[in-house]
């Protein structure tokens, strides 16, 4: 097999060859660490390298294997985490200059996790300043550089979980974790070709994420295929007393056994959307036409994404007062988020509480929408990465199906459903009930087996991509 | 924006956001950029919101809830 195969490998795949021995944990790191250390550059994708906690849970994955104590499929599966969650002893910038050099005593509870699955965290990846918090509108966001596409090297990974979007696409790691408020795991994902899971708000502990808008931050996995979404979820899920919005709920993996499935398909998905988006998502309905049934429906009447913005506004307005009261705007990175930090400090209250009003009648209408369904499709994104360069400020569209999912805390799923003809990915958003991620990864597995978009990937330079992985 | 109201509630929130932090802490040219991201961000999804008929009863989501750590099922 060679590293090529390897290194974009489905971690189910990859945890075979650890379970087998083809392949050992501190192999395995060592491979992703120097991609990670040469070919992370390329892409801005990498904050710290944690070789030194690597390399020790690689080894003690490793012996542990050896010995016939084989946790499951993440054990010995190299990793990267978004650097906004808490990692014990490595420094977490949350994106931004100013925190540089704030080091935890403590795991995130997604972090944890993790390592008690046998997952080896390799790397803290890049993300966009404050997770995005304060309005941008350009790639220059973060102290680390923009974060750029491997499918394109002048358009934007997206964000704000930027790094783990391009790590994951140029098989500088399996798997990475990311985190998504409004749009970002979404985004990066459909922009970089991946596999992107919003977890339902509440079933991933946000215990030691850096909060932006409480009730709408959500970890999550972004991988090569939805299977391994599955996977990487129920590892990272589970009650956590640390985190009182965490359900109860118990979350297992299960490939649902389904040949055919019930769809609903937005009415008006495909207009003001990018003609070659549109036409992606067409073929892509009438390839899900053939293991289900499809439906066209219309999203009950409210401003989605006016009711997200004022909760996130206000939420944000919170959480960033004292940054705003410390007179430190001058060192944010990109100049539009020096007056965003101050804009919504003139947040309502009345509005915050009207919005969270209409919130309980969205998730009304929207449960009793979705309980016929196994999911509702869209595209992913109504456009392309954005260019590298340039405002984004014209060029931006209202995203109201993510308005919608992350207001009400819905599950979604993006996987890749076609390319530009400049090559840039295109996504297709599987959205659920709430609490029925089994459901989606079900729908989008069946869909990967069906298209195998899935199973391309972008050419990155640096690679070494046709040596023999070394094995016993 | 022609709105009167709207208009008045721009001026009212940058005023007040003036007298918190003190004009001095940005440039005319970034106050007049954060008097666009208030029109942009903020007026216009007070409007928006106000479109949605409430009845008294309508409750926000989440409620508040209590909190035991000895017992904080849900």
């Amino acid at each position: 097999m060679t590293a090529n195969e390897v290194v974009f490998a489905p971690v189910r795949k990859l945890a075979e060859m650890l379970r087998t021995g083809y392949v050992s944990p501190v192999e395995l790191t060592e491979l992703f660490l120097n991609r990670l250390e040469s070919i992370g550059p390329n892409y801005n994708a990498v904050v710290t390298l944690t070789a030194d906690r690597a390399l020790k849970e690689a080894r003690r994955a490793q012996d542990e294997i050896t010995a016939g104590r084989y946790l499951g499929p993440l054990h010995g599966i190299p990793y990267g985490i978004k650097d906004l969650f808490a990692t014990d002893g490595i420094p977490t910038s949350w994106g931004s200059a100013m925190f540089k050099n704030q080091v935890f005593d403590f795991d995130s509870t997604v972090a944890a996790n993790l390592k008690r699955a046998g997952a080896i965290l390799c790397a803290k990846l890049a993300m966009v300043e404050l997770a995005g918090g304060i309005k941008y509108s350009q790639a220059n966001n973060t102290f680390t550089g923009p974060g750029i596409n491997p499918w394109g090297g002048e358009t934007w990974a997206g964000g704000s979980s930027s790094g783990s979007g391009s790590a994951v696409a140029a098989g500088l790691v399996p798997f990475a974790i990311g985190s998504e408020t409004w749009g970002s795991i979404i985004l990066p994902s459909a922009n970089c070709g991946l596999s992107g899971l919003r977890p339902t708000y509440g079933r991933v502990s946000r215990h030691g994420a850096m909060a932006l808008s409480w009730t709408l931050d959500k970890p999550g996995p972004m991988c090569q295929t939805a299977d391994d979404c599955g996977l990487i979820l129920e590892a990272i899920s589970g009650p956590d007393r640390t985190d009182i919005a965490m359900t109860n709920r118990p979350y297992k993996y299960e490939q649902l056994d389904r040949k055919t499935f019930n769809i609903a398909v937005l009415k008006d998905a495909t207009d003001d959307i990018d003609t070659e988006i549109r036409d992606a998502f067409i073929v892509a309905t009438e390839q899900l036409g053939k293991m289900a049934t499809i439906e066209e429906v219309e999203l009950p009447n409210y401003p989605y994404p006016a009711v997200t913005s004022a909760i996130f506004m206000s939420e944000s307005a919170s959480v960033l007062s004292n940054l705003a009261a410390s007179q430190r705007s001058d060192e944010l990175t990109a100049p539009e988020m020096r007056h965003g930090l101050y804009a919504r400090s003139a947040s309502l209250s009345t509005d915050y509480l009207r919005a969270m009003r209409i919130r309980k009648m969205i998730a009304i209408e929207m449960d009793q929408l979705l309980s016929k369904y196994d999911a509702l499709v869209a595209p992913s994104r109504p456009a392309f990465a954005y260019p590298l360069k340039g405002d984004w400020h014209s060029i931006r569209s209202k995203d109201v199906v993510g308005a919608m999912g992350n207001a009400i805390g819905l599950p979604a799923i993006s996987v890749p459903s076609g390319f530009s003809k400049d090559g840039l990915p295109a996504g297709i958003l599987f959205i659920g009930r709430a609490y029925e991620e089994n459901r989606i990864l079900a729908v989008a597995s069946a869909y990967q087996s069906m298209t195998g978009w899935h199973n391309q990937h972008p050419n990155v330079p640096g690679s070494d991509i046709n040596s023999e992985v070394p094995h016993d | 924006m022609s709105d009167p109201s709207e208009v008045r509630d721009v001026e009212l929130r940058m005023q007040l956001l003036q007298l918190w932090y003190g004009k001095n802490i940005l440039s005319d040219e970034q106050w007049e950029n954060v008097r666009k991201g208030i029109v942009e961000e903020l007026t216009e999804v007070s409007e928006l919101l106000r479109t949605v008929p409430l009845k008294w009863e309508d409750e926000p989501l989440p409620m508040f809830m209590p909190y035991s750590s000895d017992n904080n099922d849900r």
